[in-house]
């Protein structure tokens, strides 16, 4: 099983530098194989930025960081036209957003313009400045960091800027064991340049194309759209899933059913990774919030989960 | 003559009794179907039902993995790599589009027999699935 080698390979690799976040690096693998971004999130110093860097590295694809602050323009980030002094004519340098994998650090600290400009590059992988567009490198994944513990500083990312993320996933803090294991670790002065490239560019490409082909059932499409209408008829939610993120949360279970050496999705895989996909996309009624009903949407999506029965 | 009327009615009693005991045995027979008889689809759909006795707390939306974990857990012993097996090729043929397996639903019957048969203890937990 090649498929579930690959995986091991990067658990591996990332395991080298990054302690106890084993279900984290492979949610970042599903969501590079079925074309996604991420939104990292949890408080300074859980390696939400070493998980990342040691992620890109061992996928073996070109990285960039950018790091978000108040001040920062969309020119910044997309690039702009430079005025060429010798050719006498303006010239498109690229921003650090052409390359496979985009670190935004911080994504929630940079203004509203500045979060709108990521849009159109993680929706449409291109990137329009005065009129002119320019693809993105494929693949192109970006993985955001956010911490949610900010108020002052920050702008929150409004929905539609959410439901761009394929998934979102929560870093706490480690437990005891983990805890001790990372502090022997760095003991050790481990860095990611140990990490090595376990992903090869033809296996990159065929993998992405064979994910694509993974077979989705009938059955499992109507589960899906269940699933989706009980987002929506729910009391306690006052936005439901949309057909997008159905969509998604379909590419997703595809690339599970790949690592795990399918060609096709069974129940299980949209269980895995349903409440990263949809917790996000959610959203709370106000008056559950105000009665304790309900305090957190990923519960609120694992309720219906447990609640719609699945093609057995 | 009386001797004649008893025995004519002793035989008519004795018929009766043999024809509804073969009555009895196959509807019986038809109840219980030989494992032979049932497809793998069928076989799921049997220990589906089995296990909505088995763990009645377990929720609607399991998987076949979680109820098998549940099982595991409640001390149900049986060969889980064989049933495992079954179950990927049962799935490779209902999603996958794969040929359906002719064979291996007797591993399935007898897990779903076994617990129905109440040889088994209740896997209820104390907190849901």
């Amino acid at each position: 099983m090649l498929e579930r080698e690959l995986k091991q390979r990067v658990l591996d690799q990332v395991g080298r530098v990054v302690v106890g976040r084993e279900k984290e690096t492979e949610l970042l693998l599903v969501s590079f194989l079925a074309r996604g971004h991420v939104l990292l999130e949890g408080v300074p110093g859980v390696s939400k930025t070493i998980l990342a860097k040691s992620f890109a590295r061992c996928m073996g694809v070109e990285f960039k960081r950018i790091q978000f602050t108040p001040d920062m323009l969309p020119m910044d980030m997309l690039g702009g036209f430079i005025f060429n002094m010798k050719d006498r004519e303006f010239e498109f340098r690229k921003g650090p957003v052409f390359t496979n994998l985009l670190l935004a650090d911080e994504i929630n600290r940079a203004p509203p313009k500045v979060q709108s400009a990521l849009l159109e590059s993680m929706q449409e992988t291109q990137v329009t400045v005065e009129g002119r567009t320019e693809p993105l490198p494929d693949p192109f994944m970006v993985i955001a960091t956010q911490n949610p513990q900010e108020f002052q500083g920050v702008y929150p990312l409004p929905e539609n800027q959410l439901d761009r993320f394929l998934m979102r996933i929560e870093l706490g803090y480690p437990n005891l064991g983990t805890e001790s294991a990372i502090l022997k670790r760095n003991l050790s002065d481990m860095s990611t340049t140990q990490v090595e490239v376990v992903v090869g560019v033809d296996e990159l490409a065929k993998s992405l194309q064979e994910v694509a082909s993974v077979k989705v059932s009938d059955e499992i499409v109507d589960y899906l759209a269940v699933l989706g209408l009980e987002t929506r008829k729910e009391g306690r939610l006052s936005l439901g899933a949309s057909p997008r993120a159905l969509v998604q949360l379909t590419h997703c279970a595809r690339a599970v059913a790949f690592l795990d050496g399918r060609d096709y999705v069974v129940p299980e895989d949209i269980k895995e990774v349903a409440v990263f996909v949809l917790g996000h996309r959610v959203k709370l009624d106000q008056s559950a919030i105000l009665v304790g009903t309900a305090t957190d949407p990923r519960q609120v999506v694992r309720d219906i989960l447990t609640k719609v029965k699945p093609p057995r | 003559m009386t001797g004649e009327i008893l025995l004519e009615t002793w035989l008519a009693v004795a018929d009766a009794a043999v024809l509804g005991a073969v009555a009895v045995g196959y509807a019986l027979m038809r109840r219980i179907r030989p494992a032979d008889s049932m497809d793998l689809k069928e076989a799921f759909e049997m220990l589906d039902r089995t296990i909505a006795k088995f763990l009645p707390d377990l929720s609607q939306g399991y998987t076949w993995e979680e109820a098998f974990e549940r099982m595991r857990e409640a001390g149900v012993r049986t060969d889980w790599e064989k049933v495992r097996g079954r179950l990927a090729a049962y799935e490779a043929y209902r999603y996958g589009g794969r040929e359906e397996p002719k064979a291996g639903q007797e591993d399935v019957i007898s897990l779903a027999v076994k617990l129905g048969s109440g040889l088994v203890g209740k896997g209820t937990k104390t907190k849901s699935a």
